[in-house]
């Protein structure tokens, strides 16, 4: 994984997330947080969380979010999964907890 | 007869079946105007040349036809310029008319002059100066065809005043003959492998863009889809040319459709910012078909077939060429990825916080309004929840926004829409900020009695980078130009003051006080 950048996306995380928006009145969902923390800004900016648009590194978003943070697809498919599922106030807890355990050293 | 060049305009009007001019009077055009009252054309004089521009852009939209505004030298084209650089992004066919300074007085200090051919050639896709009077219904005749060929966009002539006040016998004037309407057909041999992928596909799907509008080619796509069973989106001006509650629509949510999907069929859609640029490397094939061949693989996006047609020549002769294909178990899988969605968005329309939920706002709106009503969803965040909520039941009632990103010019795409269609609804859509750009052209609205409801989802401010505009009341504006004006504080409000809008003969205004951070529904496509 690309702990130096995980770690940003967790010490960055917005105070509330949103439930799939990348951008606009609501802020972020945690995909597009991480793709943003990445350098992803030409990224469309409307109700698009589901695929990076760029020609040389783009995709669907979670593999491209897997790909740039090195993680497993299933783990990036179960903080988006998270995300959506938690209710609103809680959402940014819950997904700063998730960040941590992926963060933390393997026992 | 002797005539002045004004009058041979508006017979070239005339020619081209044209019915409404949109403009602002001045000095430099009033031969064309006088003429055009002369000969009845109905006139709308809008407050600023940037509303004349576009609301020819938005009859267009509102009617597939050509739209044309005429407006005066100098600032009158200035002023008129982000609604032609609007038009030829969206690809919508408008003529814009303007009048110029005379040719002698170049460069010696000349009230209004300015090189205005320099000045439209970037934001246009034919400009042009008239320079013997003798050849403008030939130049007018040019401009139409130049207007609609290949991809559509804005057209712009001028006339200097010099020029167009001279008189000259009409007999002595050439008249060009008018072009029949055709479609490009498509090659036989492409359509034949077009037909054979999509076929062979497990998941096929189409995207149906403004090139389905443009080409008038609702029937044929809609007898396309209903022969082989694939379902498809609608994009931009090709909203509610295939109803949204056709068993086969999936709306505009182009993405849990494309994400899903196997092979695509895109016709008459850019691959666009709108469009993920048409970067789908999932994709098993990507087909398209589009009038011009500059649009086929954008953005070097791999296409495995590239038709390059009229859209509805082409799906006709793709019908043609195809047996219907067995998509009950594909349609099953995205009713249910439908459903999700849709259950996501219904908890956000049902919510009674304070401030209101966009979301409720456009529920409520859409429950409230017919089949034929236009809504004009302006463009900014609030288009987000207008393509969310709201359904397109026919063509021309959801005009497109274009990717140059302007804001605030859905009034005068209301203004169109209303000339074009009295006595449907018609909604302006609009957030409070953009609100402020052309407020003024309710005033219009009041003066050829056009019943524009105004919805405002007012956050107090742009949403963009957060700068606050305070608690204003638009609504107040209302009373001045014949309408009534709704405060909406609450959603029990909500409705009833929707309700005395829709029902009122004259502009009314509802603004209606809207969460600055409203959730976002859940249900997205993930893999």
């Amino acid at each position: 994984m690309n702990r130096e950048l995980l770690e940003r996306v967790r010490d960055s995380l917005p105070r509330r997330l949103n439930a799939g928006i990348l951008m606009g009145d609501g802020g972020f969902c945690i995909m597009g947080w991480m793709l943003i923390s990445a350098g992803f800004h030409h990224i469309t900016l409307y109700a698009n969380t589901l695929g990076v648009v760029d020609p040389a590194v783009g995709g669907p978003a979670v593999d491209v979010v897997a790909r740039v943070y090195d993680l497993p697809r299933e783990a990036v498919l179960e903080l988006a999964r998270l995300n959506d599922a938690t209710p609103r106030a809680t959402r940014s807890e819950a997904v700063r907890a998730r960040l941590d355990e992926l963060l933390a050293p393997a026992p | 007869m002797n005539v002045d060049g004004g009058e041979l305009v508006v017979r070239a009007l005339q020619r081209e079946g044209v019915t409404h001019l949109f403009g602002l009077g001045g000095g430099h055009i009033n031969p064309t105007w006088w003429a055009a009252q002369r000969a009845g054309l109905t006139l709308v004089d809008v407050r600023h040349e940037a509303a004349a521009a576009h609301a020819a852009e938005g009859w267009a939209l509102a009617t597939g036809d050509t739209g044309v505004c005429v407006v005066t030298a100098g600032p009158g084209l200035t002023n008129a310029i982000t609604g032609l650089a609007n038009a030829t992004a969206n690809g919508s066919p408008m003529v814009c008319l303007a009048g110029s300074a005379t040719t002698r007085g170049q460069d010696t200090g000349e009230v209004e002059s300015l090189d205005q051919l320099e000045v439209a050639r970037p934001v246009t896709k034919w400009a042009r100066r008239v320079h013997h009077l003798d050849r403008i219904p030939e130049y007018v005749a040019l401009a139409f065809r130049e207007a609609r060929a290949g991809r559509p966009g804005a057209v712009y002539l001028e006339i200097p005043i010099d020029l167009i006040h001279s008189g000259i016998d009409d007999d002595t004037v050439a008249v060009p003959p008018l072009l029949q309407s055709q479609r490009q057909r498509p090659d036989a041999a492409l359509v034949g492998r077009a037909a054979e992928l999509l076929s062979q596909a497990r998941r096929p799907a189409i995207v149906a863009g403004s090139g389905v509008w443009w080409s008038r080619a609702c029937e044929e796509l809609r007898a396309f889809v209903e022969h082989t069973g694939i379902p498809l989106v609608t994009r931009q001006s090709a909203r509610g040319t295939v109803p949204d509650d056709h068993p086969l629509c999936f709306g505009n949510d182009w993405q849990n459709l494309v994400y899903r999907a196997d092979v695509l069929l895109v016709v008459g859609k850019q691959l666009d910012y709108f469009f993920g640029y048409g970067f789908f490397p999932h994709l098993d094939h990507l087909i398209q078909i589009d009038v011009n061949p500059a649009e086929i693989g954008r953005n070097r996006v791999p296409v495995s077939v590239g038709i390059v047609g009229d859209a509805g020549a082409a799906l006709s002769d793709l019908r043609d060429a195809m047996k219907p294909l067995a998509t009950d178990d594909w349609l099953s899988s995205l009713r249910e990825a439908r459903a999700a969605v849709d259950a996501g968005k219904a908890d956000l329309a049902r919510s009674d916080q304070v401030p209101l939920h966009p979301m409720r706002v456009c529920a409520e709106l859409q429950s409230l309004l017919r089949r034929d009503a236009t809504v004009v969803a302006d463009a900014s965040n609030m288009l987000m929840w207008a393509n969310a909520s709201l359904a397109a039941y026919e063509g021309g009632r959801m005009p497109a926004m274009s990717n140059l990103g302007c804001i605030g010019h859905g009034v005068a795409f209301a203004l169109a829409a209303a000339c074009a269609r009295p006595g449907t609804q018609v909604v302006w859509l609009v957030g409070d900020g953009s609100f402020g750009f052309h407020a003024m052209e309710l005033d219009t609205a009041a003066r050829f009695h056009l019943p524009i409801v105004t919805v405002i989802l007012n956050n107090l401010g742009w949403s963009g980078a957060w700068v606050p505009l305070g608690t204003r009341h638009y609504e107040r504006l209302a009373p001045g130009f014949d309408g009534i004006g709704e405060l909406v504080e609450r959603p029990e409000q909500l409705r009833p003051a929707l309700a005395r809008a829709l029902a009122h003969d004259g502009p009314s205004i509802v603004n209606v006080l809207v969460e600055p951070e409203p959730e976002y529904f859940a249900g997205r496509f993930l893999g």
